[in-house]
């Protein structure tokens, strides 16, 4: 197709032709990452190879951040579905899927333009260049927002999220919390009521509980019990449940996982050790409830159900497996992994005013990593010794 | 004893070379390039005009004044180039073919009681021969006083487009390999190692006496010296030494001893997508890079890399080829801006990830030109530089060390163990486009100071 080539030859020679005005003297060279972040967004850059290796791998960090987004989108586009569909189950498919985007499409595009204007103000100051990892939080912050929340909590915490979990601390790659979840937590702490509680899902009047909710409302039961006939595992594996957008589907979800692993984004070893971490300690909290009777209804929750229930799914796959936030050791990763999936049982099961534990089991071993790497570091260092010794 | 490499890559690039061998004469100029030799002091020992034998000492490193570098061929010292600093940049020498040269002593094989390391040293040190003895850690010249606690021969690079080991060992007598080892005992009390690939079984090797045989396999860098060496006699500290030297210049240590005459000869390819005619050739010491591609042709704007496409030098017709390269690799170097490259299914990309549908046919050979395929970032840790890097070392946690001049960590990660060429494909796979060799050779040089 000509036409393409000449449209595209087009656009090239516009971004050549203002170029100057961006670099050294020119009109607009404070905002140079603006032009660096179009000019490449549009071709992959010009740059070459100043020195061995000559060649480069064809990966970059704008392809392996827009993979993670990739991997998001079933989770996004079941998240609208659900949204719509939690409103008025009975209605047309269309239908059902306007409503959800009348309500998660202006949380995206808060998000999105929130965020996007921290991070553009920070690169012109710093003068460095805008960084992609923004794409991967801007989507995040979303999925992890109840569907009930009002558009200027998602601004604040956004605006909190990326200057305080990530700018503050010099930007994308030095940050020591995920900055999606610094958002939630925020707004967990500064509104609780909006995040948490039994008022949490009301969507143009019609409040529910979520699983978690109804599975920790009353003493003396057991978790299963609670959830009855009202939510059924397979309900909850689908995503036919109340909850965060992006979260309630396991199902879409697992497919974004598949897609992380094959591509290899998503550090297979953080999310195996978070899953066998959460599984391991479900199953002690089951066989201790069972040893006391407790009358704590979570200690009964079979893993299967902590699975589906709730953040942990999205937890796992995209909050846990970001790799600036997370342990940076191959041995450090399984070790972080386990630490997320045992402290978010124990936080479900022992905090009886926030049964969702996925989220600050994240920060707590997102505080914990660089500990957990100086500890590998430090045994590595020590089974060096021990090598030059023989 | 075998080295088994499983964390590596072997690159799968259009433009190897054949098994054709030819020769290539030196030209009517030859060029030294004293810069090419990190951490030496150059001091010349000629000027304009003068005329030199082949073996004529040219310069020496004022450190080590013993250390001669000296001239493959007779002739005049047409011109003398500096740089900034007046840095010796380039020793131009005329070609003269009726030129006198220098011989040394020789010894028949076998009989080398009268051989002492001290007459050795000082016959390799004259003949020019000694610099392409380096040490680890810092892979500079070794030093001639400090004997190593052993001596590292490899034989096949596992880069892109190494020269042949089979080619070099149909060439040359089993006595000349034989002679440079016994030459390389005589400097170490230690044992003498030699690293060949195992699917190589060349009973020319097998037959070697006085030296401790060693297979690798698996993919690069598993021909890299520093992996052997981690493996057989791993360097400890920055007081440690061993030496290292390629097979081929073993053999022209042998020769020295055997005929008396220095020997500059040695077999290189001549590879990449970007050059027609590839293929293996053996020339001379200081052979300018236009001279063996003279027959050859390039396309327009292509890189000229001197040694192989991981950790050669970028270069030019004008350049003679390194001192210590075994090939001249020349690929494209057009960068193609791709109209959204971030998010093409990329059939045509090589990458080690696995975002692009090339990996659906992983054997198939690919043109790489010299495009960095993406901005700089900050670090990344996705775990794609540990898949490649088969050293005992914590990569991105050295790196960090590193770039905080924490010397105290950088030495227990073991910075001495360390050399660009191991990390070659750290940079070639790390998505945020750090250049973890650069970084690398940081660390040994505020190491080598300060550590």
């Amino acid at each position: 197709m000509p036409s393409w080539k000449v449209d595209l030859k087009f656009l090239r020679n516009i971004l050549d032709k203002v170029e100057p005005n961006f670099t050294g003297n020119g009109k607009y060279s404070k905002f140079y990452p603006l032009y660096e972040m179009a000019d490449t967004f549009l071709f992959t850059p010009a740059d070459r190879t100043q020195n061995g290796p000559h060649i480069r791998d064809a990966v970059d960090l704008k392809r392996v951040m827009s993979f993670v987004v990739i991997a998001m989108l079933p989770a996004l586009l079941f998240g609208i579905f659900n949204v719509g569909y939690q409103i008025n189950p009975n209605g047309e498919l269309k239908d059902i899927f306007l409503a959800g985007l009348k309500i998660v499409l202006p949380i995206i595009l808060v998000s999105y333009s929130v965020g996007g204007f921290w991070e553009v103000i920070f690169a012109v100051v710093r003068k460095h260049e805008i960084n992609e990892g923004f794409l991967v939080t801007g989507m995040l912050i979303p999925l992890v927002m109840p569907p009930s929340i009002p558009l200027w909590m998602v601004a604040i915490a956004t605006t909190f999220g990326v200057v305080i979990g990530k700018e503050i601390f010099g930007g994308t790659g030095y940050n020591i919390f995920n900055p999606a979840l610094v958002a939630r937590a925020f707004i967990f702490f500064a509104y609780p009521a909006a995040i948490s509680g039994d008022r949490v899902w009301t969507v143009d009047g019609i409040s529910q509980a979520t699983p978690l909710l109804q599975a920790s409302s009353e003493e003396g039961s057991k978790a299963l019990e609670l959830l009855g006939s009202q939510f059924n595992w397979w309900d909850m594996f689908y995503g036919f449940i109340p909850g965060s957008i992006g979260e309630t589907s396991t199902l879409a979800i697992l497919i974004g996982a598949v897609f992380l692993l094959v591509t290899r984004i998503g550090n297979w070893r953080i999310m195996a050790g978070t899953l066998l971490g959460m599984v391991l300690t479900a199953k002690l909290t089951n066989v201790f409830g069972e040893a006391v009777a407790s009358s704590n209804s979570m200690l009964y929750l079979p893993a299967e159900y902590h699975l589906v229930m709730g953040g942990f799914a999205f937890g796992l796959v995209f909050m846990a497996t970001d790799p600036v936030s997370a342990a940076q050791t191959d041995r450090g990763r399984w070790i972080y992994g386990l630490l997320i999936g045992f402290m978010c049982v124990i936080i479900r099961a022992i905090n009886p005013a926030y049964p969702e534990g996925m989220m600050l089991a994240i920060l707590f071993a997102n505080a914990f990593s660089p500990l957990i790497d100086y500890f590998v570091m430090k045994s590595h260092i020590k089974q060096r010794l021990k090598r030059f010794a023989a | 004893m075998n080295i088994r490499v499983k964390k590596g890559h072997d690159l799968k690039l259009v433009g190897k070379p054949t098994k054709q061998l030819d020769t290539i004469n030196f030209g009517p100029i030859v060029k030294l390039h004293p810069v090419e030799f990190p951490g030496i002091k150059p001091k010349l020992l000629v000027k304009e005009g003068d005329a030199v034998k082949k073996g004529s000492p040219i310069f020496f490193d004022k450190n080590h004044p013993e250390i001669m570098f000296t001239s493959p061929i007779g002739g005049r010292i047409e011109k003398i180039v500096f740089g900034e600093r007046r840095r010796i940049e380039i020793v131009e020498i005329a070609v003269d073919d009726n030129a006198e040269e220098i011989t040394f002593e020789s010894f028949p094989p076998g009989e080398l009681s009268a051989l002492t390391a001290e007459k050795i040293i000082s016959i390799l040190c004259t003949s020019g021969l000694w610099p392409t003895i380096r040490r680890r850690p810092f892979s500079k010249i070794a030093d001639p006083g400090k004997p190593p606690k052993s001596i590292f021969i490899s034989t096949m690079s596992t880069a892109p487009f190494a020269v042949d080991l089979e080619i070099i060992l149909e060439n040359t007598p089993q006595e000349n390999i034989q002679m440079g080892i016994d030459i390389l005992q005589l400097l170490t009390s230690g044992a003498v190692h030699l690293v060949s690939p195992n699917n190589i079984p060349n009973s020319k090797l097998a037959e070697l006496k006085n030296v401790q045989r060693h297979t690798y396999s698996g993919p690069h860098p598993a021909g890299n010296v520093g992996v052997h060496v981690s493996h057989i006699d791993p360097i400890k500290n920055k007081d440690d030494s061993i030496w290292y030297i390629s097979l081929q210049d073993v053999i022209s240590i042998g020769i020295l001893f055997l005929s008396g005459t220095v020997d500059y000869k040695k077999y290189i390819t001549v590879a990449g997508s970007a050059v027609s005619v590839k293929q293996h050739y053996s020339v001379n010491r200081g052979t300018l890079i236009s001279q063996i591609l003279s027959k050859n042709n390039l396309e327009a704007s292509a890189r000229i890399i001197s040694g192989d496409i991981l950790t050669g030098s970028i270069s030019n017709r004008d350049n003679a080829i390194g001192f210590y390269h075994e090939a001249i690799t020349v690929i494209p170097n057009v960068p193609d801006r791709v109209f959204m490259g971030w998010i093409t299914p990329g059939f045509g990309k090589y990458s080690l990830s696995n975002t692009f549908l090339s990996k659906i046919f992983p054997k198939r050979e690919q043109v790489l030109n010299t495009s960095m395929n993406g901005s700089k970032r900050a670090i990344l840790p996705i775990g794609a530089i540990e898949k490649v890097m088969p050293l005992n070392i914590l990569p991105t946690m050295l790196v960090k060390s590193i770039i905080a001049n924490d010397i105290e960590n950088m030495e227990q990660l073991g910075i001495y163990e360390c050399d660009p060429e191991d990390f070659a494909l750290c940079s070639f796979s790390d998505a945020s486009k750090m250049d973890i060799t650069g970084i690398i050779q940081d660390g040994l040089n505020f190491a080598e100071l300060e550590g």
